[in-house]
């Protein structure tokens, strides 16, 4: 059977993606940081801003990441995969249609091996249907199912429609941006699967956050790729001159919850500092291997690694250095060492294995975008 | 829970199973999914309109100056009634004969929009034919007109609404209990968008095993059934599956 809806609104295939469309991200697109409530950093949590340093972990030298009781043993990632394979005709504007296959994975470690402990893979089909009549996007959205296919619709930008590229741009965009955020919730799904095993997810902890417990689960965040480091001009520079496997001091994240709206409250207080991932031989750029680690604020108070300080303040007590510097050695000797991967000075190879996992679950090819054209009739 | 209330959502679950069962669709054996919405208004002959300029925002008087080309009659419009609606209802019973028209706004998500219909379905069956058939019983031969709206400023699962009867050359307003139907109309239309039996093995399927929160589960469920993740927090919190608070992210 025929899936009439897009034909019937002047549907147009797109064999190559717009030019001005987010390529394809083999490890999924990380949130987008700009557009949150800007968190207040605290940046004298574990040192005084004026004293801070370059860290190289401080660790016995007997002491091994496989015998550390919060080694991360579960991994999750997701993946996002698709494109623009058509356009509609809307009253005023044209509409574009993404295709994707996304999906979210666990990876574990058993034996010292990797082993895929949940995936979940959906295919969907995202654009903005508020142009359409709302009982045809139903029907429409009832036979992509009969598919296994999602519809997801997007919202509009704000702005005033039209048939300029520009809109036709952002409707883009927001595609990529539905499939993504989609993306986020099946990852949150395999974070759920187990809240007490020490886990890795790939990006923010805010994104993950409605899989796990933030004041009881050992749930740690690996940012690879940031807008904005958040720093103060030293830190900076700091963070510019780190050495492979050191770190900066932590700071913490922590946001003003004081409006009681929903939206703040959701905003996930965190411990955060920054390490370098990279042999110096990658390092080309001083960004390059750069990760950011997010460990939620409760957990990491609950684990008594903050002490007072006066004044009402608290500070990274010692086991809370001890945390951070072995954490930041597992995740250091985690690093990814395939230096045919294409973004390897930023990736964990656990990481990279669940993405390659993941994607062994994905169609091959070009099998989907033709069995939508099939479905369609495009 | 009162005896009371109890009965009431009994009454109007089984009001939704009925408009199932008119549309012929095995209430029982729906799959999780989107609910078929627009062949479960066909039934009952109430078109749904939206403005055609898509820069006239819905209203009471656009929707009934609509009507007036639409129609041919000159139906009077209600004063000082500018509110932006999401959804409208005019629904009219003269001598026997009906007239029902629903409207949605045309700019809200896909979403809303499916939500308004419901809604306005679930005052047009629960308020405006019981209404007739009580005017029928005291002999009333008046022409009965019904207009609701749901506000716009009001988010899906607490709609806000003016309702009035009125004879067409008369005006003549019987202002009712308006936060109790709306609270019925809501009912109505999750019943419809999110059947409880759909909601519970959906839930069950999300939930099995897993430790996600209710918040996460409730997103994945409001992409399932194309419904906004406001009305699927609000289904599961009437069904009882909603744990408001399993984790401590407030402010530290």
């Amino acid at each position: 059977m025929e899936i009439g809806f897009i034909k019937n609104y002047g549907g147009q295939r797109v064999e190559r993606d717009l030019p001005f469309s987010t390529p394809s991200n083999d490890e999924g697109e990380q949130a987008d940081e700009t557009t949150e409530q800007k968190p207040v950093v605290n940046f004298d949590l574990e040192v005084p801003r004026e004293k801070w340093f370059a860290r190289n972990p401080l660790l016995p030298s007997a002491w091994k990441a496989r015998d550390w009781a919060n080694r991360p043993m579960r991994f999750v990632d997701g993946k996002d995969v698709g494109q623009t394979v058509a356009w509609l005709r809307g009253r005023d504007y044209p509409v574009p249609v993404r295709l994707a296959e996304i999906g979210g994975v666990a990876m574990r470690v058993v034996d010292e091996e990797l082993r895929r402990e949940y995936a979940e893979v959906r295919r969907v089909v995202a654009m903005d249907t508020s142009p359409f009549p709302w009982d045809e996007v139903e029907d429409f959205a009832i036979a992509l199912r009969q598919y296994e296919m999602y519809l997801l619709p997007t919202t509009q930008p704000g702005q005033e429609m039209s048939y300029d590229f520009d809109v036709l741009e952002k409707l883009t965009k927001a595609t990529r941006r539905r499939t993504s955020y989609e993306m986020g919730l099946l990852e949150e799904l395999a974070v759920a699967q187990d809240n007490d095993t020490p886990t890795v997810v790939d990006g923010p902890l805010k994104t993950h956050e409605g899989g796990f417990d933030t004041l009881r689960s050992p749930i740690f965040g690996v940012i690879k790729s940031q807008r904005r480091t958040y720093l103060h001009p030293q830190g900076q520079m700091m963070l510019y001159d780190l050495r492979p496997g050191r770190r900066t001091p932590a700071f913490s994240f922590q946001y003003d919850t004081s409006s009681g709206e929903e939206k703040d409250k959701a905003r996930l207080p965190v411990v955060s500092w920054y390490m370098r991932l990279a042999e110096e031989s990658d390092a080309a750029m001083p960004s390059l291997g750069i990760v950011r680690i997010e460990v939620s604020y409760k957990w990491f108070e609950a684990q008594g690694y903050l002490s007072p300080k006066g004044s009402g303040e608290v500070e990274v007590n010692g086991l809370g250095q001890e945390f951070i510097d072995q954490l930041t050695r597992t995740v250091f000797e985690y690093r990814c060492r395939d230096r045919g991967y294409r973004r390897v000075a930023n990736s964990l190879h656990p990481i990279v294995r669940a993405e390659k996992s993941l994607g062994a679950l994905f169609s091959p090819g070009n099998q989907l975008k033709q069995e939508f054209y099939r479905l369609t009739g495009l | 829970m009162t005896p009371n209330e109890k009965n009431d959502r009994a009454r109007i679950r089984e009001k939704a199973r009925q408009v199932y069962e008119v549309a012929e669709i095995d209430f029982d054996r729906l799959s999780p999914g989107v609910s078929p919405l627009g062949k479960l208004l066909a039934p009952f002959g109430l078109p749904v309109f939206e403005l055609p300029d898509n820069r006239q925002k819905l209203t009471f008087r656009t929707a009934i100056e609509f009507l007036r080309q639409y129609t041919g009659t000159n139906w009077l419009i209600p004063e000082g009634e500018e509110n932006e609606l999401s959804g409208f209802l005019f629904a009219c019973e003269n001598a026997g004969i009906y007239h029902g028209y629903i409207f949605t706004e045309s700019s809200d998500s896909t979403a809303r929009r499916r939500f308004s219909a419901a809604h306005e379905l679930g005052h047009y069956l629960l308020h405006f034919l019981p209404m007739i058939e009580a005017s029928e019983a005291f002999e009333n031969d008046e022409m009965l007109i019904w207009t609701e709206g749901l506000s716009q400023a009001s988010d899906e699962t607490n709609a806000a609404a003016k309702i009035a009867t009125s004879e067409a050359d008369s005006p003549k307003y019987i202002w009712l209990n308006e936060r109790e139907m709306e609270r019925q109309a809501n009912q109505f239309a999750a019943e419809l968008l999110m059947p409880a039996h759909i909601c519970h093995e959906l839930f069950e399927k999300y939930s099995r095993g897993s430790r996600a929160t209710s918040a996460a589960i409730a997103r994945q469920m409001a992409t399932d059934a194309l419904v906004s993740f406001e009305a699927m927090k609000w289904r599961l919190t009437d069904l009882g599956l909603w744990a408001p608070r399993e984790r401590t992210t407030e402010g530290v």
